[in-house]
């Protein structure tokens, strides 16, 4: 995981946010890098702390949550400074495409009032340039879409004018939120072919947050695999989709491969995903492979190839 | 069991012509993309809508909405958490079930939920629980055992495994799988994951803008399409749905996939192609060029 010059760089990120029985920490540990024009997916079930993690190097935390982390840094600037800092860079150098399009919108304002915001903020001024960001991607009813409300477009229009609002501020960095999580897989296809157009023309790298494996995969040039609040394995997205070596990555990948296959019954994973807890292995309470040792000792991040890390006490079972 | 339902709003009709029949404890799976009718097609089965025209007949007669027939159809929604009364333990929630149904006597619906419960791999101590207090893939264990609370003929599934983790799907698409075999449950699986249907569906229909275009086998359907429609579905190629102007809006009596298809020929924007005795709604079927456009994500090796 050492690049040369990270365009972000985070050590022992931390997001704690306040429970019924007081703060918990539901994401520890975090060490990422990302370099420029690189996509790093997030993947994790529910309740794993992707989420956590992408809003908290945007600051889009929710009230009551806080972040500590021992480096923070983006494109050489000390994020940790707080809004101050975070506040220039969300929406020119920081861009977000988010789960929910139809709730990143103003519902009472048509396409056209959102694009325009956007293209004044990056001082754009030209009559087409809101159709033109809009052909740019796939949008091919321009004025059409620019005179509708949100309500009246898909779910499937609405991520692509997002993206279309994010490609013309040209950030150098976008968090990827489950972007597809809501449409349909052919539209989803064209939403990611999308982002990635985007990088290749711009350069800006993408955080990918997901639960899509093969979504992660078509997209992503490395992956991190998050369970209970810590990434368990980073590596290549080849490396760790297809050759895993976590027992939850493994698990994961299994139950996939049982469905393609056309076992008569499938492949389960044992368990439900779970809350972080505090001591011993995250992946404890569902590890086949668990003993003594992964009770008292939560095991390291340790590199298995000088690009692929584990964390994991039984690397070969 | 057949329906034929005609739903209409005042700008347009969702369900089309719809006719579908259901063997006792066959699973039907009903696929096709966002707004093609699936879920409107589920509810209406189970009540929640009135068709416009068309009957629902159970067992031989016509079901009438309010009636104790409608024990016999019970319905699994996506969204587990949104499914439950927050304020309610879900405990409470299934033996609210076998009270309005009056199920079994008032003494003996403890037993009948604790049994319940087991049956869908849960303990007592989770039917004690709040809906917050499950994970979505417990709680659709919670709402697999309330369908199956009033020993129904039929439930309708609306993607039941979609808002769930990867991790959990197979547990619960084995589930469905086991209770069909042990209960003789009948089953509509509505599904955009083809790969689900093909595991758990002795027959598949392809809905698209509210009718169905195409009935059969899982290998027959997803292995061997005839319809241009599920060829491209099947291939997960593209298409732009938002380029035209909805044929619903249009004129009825042509097929609907017409503007899209890559075979239409002057009478399919004439004539509507029914639902043929070999579960097909087209009129060229075969020798014609595939469809054009791109895939879908690739599946993980």
């Amino acid at each position: 995981m050492t690049i040369a010059t990270p365009l972000l760089s985070v050590a022992d990120l931390a997001v704690t946010v306040p429970g019924p029985s007081g703060p918990w920490t539901a994401v520890a540990g975090i060490d990422l890098a990302l370099a420029r024009g690189e996509t790093l997916g997030l993947i994790g079930e529910s309740g794993s702390g992707k989420t956590l993690t992408g809003l908290a190097l945007l600051g889009l935390l929710p009230s009551g949550a806080r972040v500590t982390a021992r480096r923070l840094t983006f494109d050489g600037q000390d994020l940790r400074g707080g809004e101050p800092v975070l506040a220039p860079l969300r929406g020119r150098r920081l861009g977000m495409i988010v789960q929910d399009p139809v709730g990143a919108f103003n519902p009472a304002k048509r396409i056209g009032w959102h694009m325009r915001a956007v293209l004044r903020r990056r001082g754009d001024r030209r009559p087409d340039a809101a159709a033109c960001w809009l052909s740019a991607v796939g949008v091919r009813a321009a004025e059409r879409v620019l005179a509708a409300y949100p309500h009246q477009l898909s779910g499937g229009m609405l991520q692509r004018v997002l993206i279309a609002m994010v490609g013309a501020l040209e950030p150098d960095l976008i968090v990827a939120d489950e972007p597809t999580t809501n449409l349909d897989a052919v539209v989803a296809r064209q939403i990611l072919d999308l982002i990635r157009e985007q990088q290749n023309r711009t350069g800006c790298a993408v955080l990918f947050v997901t639960h899509d494996l093969a979504a992660a995969r078509h997209l992503c040039d490395r992956v991190a695999v998050m369970v209970a609040g810590t990434i368990v394995e980073i590596g290549p997205a080849s490396a760790v989709l297809e050759a895993p070596r976590h027992p939850y990555t493994r698990g994961l990948i299994a139950t996939v491969r049982s469905l393609a296959a056309r076992d008569p019954i499938l492949v389960e994973m044992v368990g439900e995903p779970g809350r972080r807890e505090t001591g011993g292995c995250p992946f404890l309470s569902r590890c086949p492979h668990a003993d003594p040792l992964c009770r008292s000792d939560p095991p390291g991040l340790s590199a298995l190839r000088p690009d692929h890390f584990l964390r994991c006490h039984h690397p070969d079972v | 069991m057949s329906l034929a339902s005609r739903w209409r709003t005042p700008r347009m009709r969702i369900l089309d012509a719809v006719s579908l029949s259901l063997a006792p404890g066959e699973i039907v799976g009903l696929v096709g993309e966002s707004g093609s009718g699936k879920t409107t097609l589920g509810l209406t089965l189970v009540g929640r809508h009135r068709p416009t025209q068309g009957t629902i007949h159970l067992g031989g007669s016509p079901v009438a909405l309010g009636t104790p027939a409608q024990r016999r159809l019970q319905m699994v929604f996506q969204d587990p958490l949104a499914s439950f009364n927050p304020r309610r333990r879900v405990g409470d929630a299934v033996r609210l079930a076998l009270d309005v149904h009056r199920i079994g006597p008032p003494s003996a619906r403890g037993d009948i939920v604790q049994a319940l419960f087991s049956q869908v791999g849960l303990s007592s101590e989770h039917a004690a629980r709040f809906p917050h207090a499950l994970s979505g893939g417990q709680l659709q264990r919670v709402a697999l055992a309330r369908a199956l609370a009033t020993r129904p003929d039929f439930i309708v599934a609306d993607e039941p495994v979609s808002k769930l983790d990867v991790s959990v799907r197979a547990q619960i698409l084995n589930l469905v799988r086991r209770m069909n075999a042990e209960t003789g449950v009948g089953l509509l699986f509505i599904t955009h994951d083809l790969a689900a249907a093909q595991f758990l569906c002795h027959r598949i229909a392809v809905m698209y803008l509210g009718r169905i275009v195409e009935l059969g086998t899982p290998d027959a359907v997803l292995g061997r399409p005839r319809h241009p429609y599920t060829a491209r579905l099947v291939a997960g190629t593209a298409y732009d749905g938002a380029a035209g102007m909805d044929p619903r809006l249009g004129a009825r009596e042509a097929c609907f996939y017409a503007s899209a298809c890559s075979r239409r020929l002057p009478r399919c924007t004439q004539e509507r192609p029914p639902l043929d005795e070999t579960g097909l709604a087209c009129f060229h079927p075969k020798d014609l060029p595939p469809e054009p456009g791109r895939a879908a994500i690739p599946a993980l090796a």
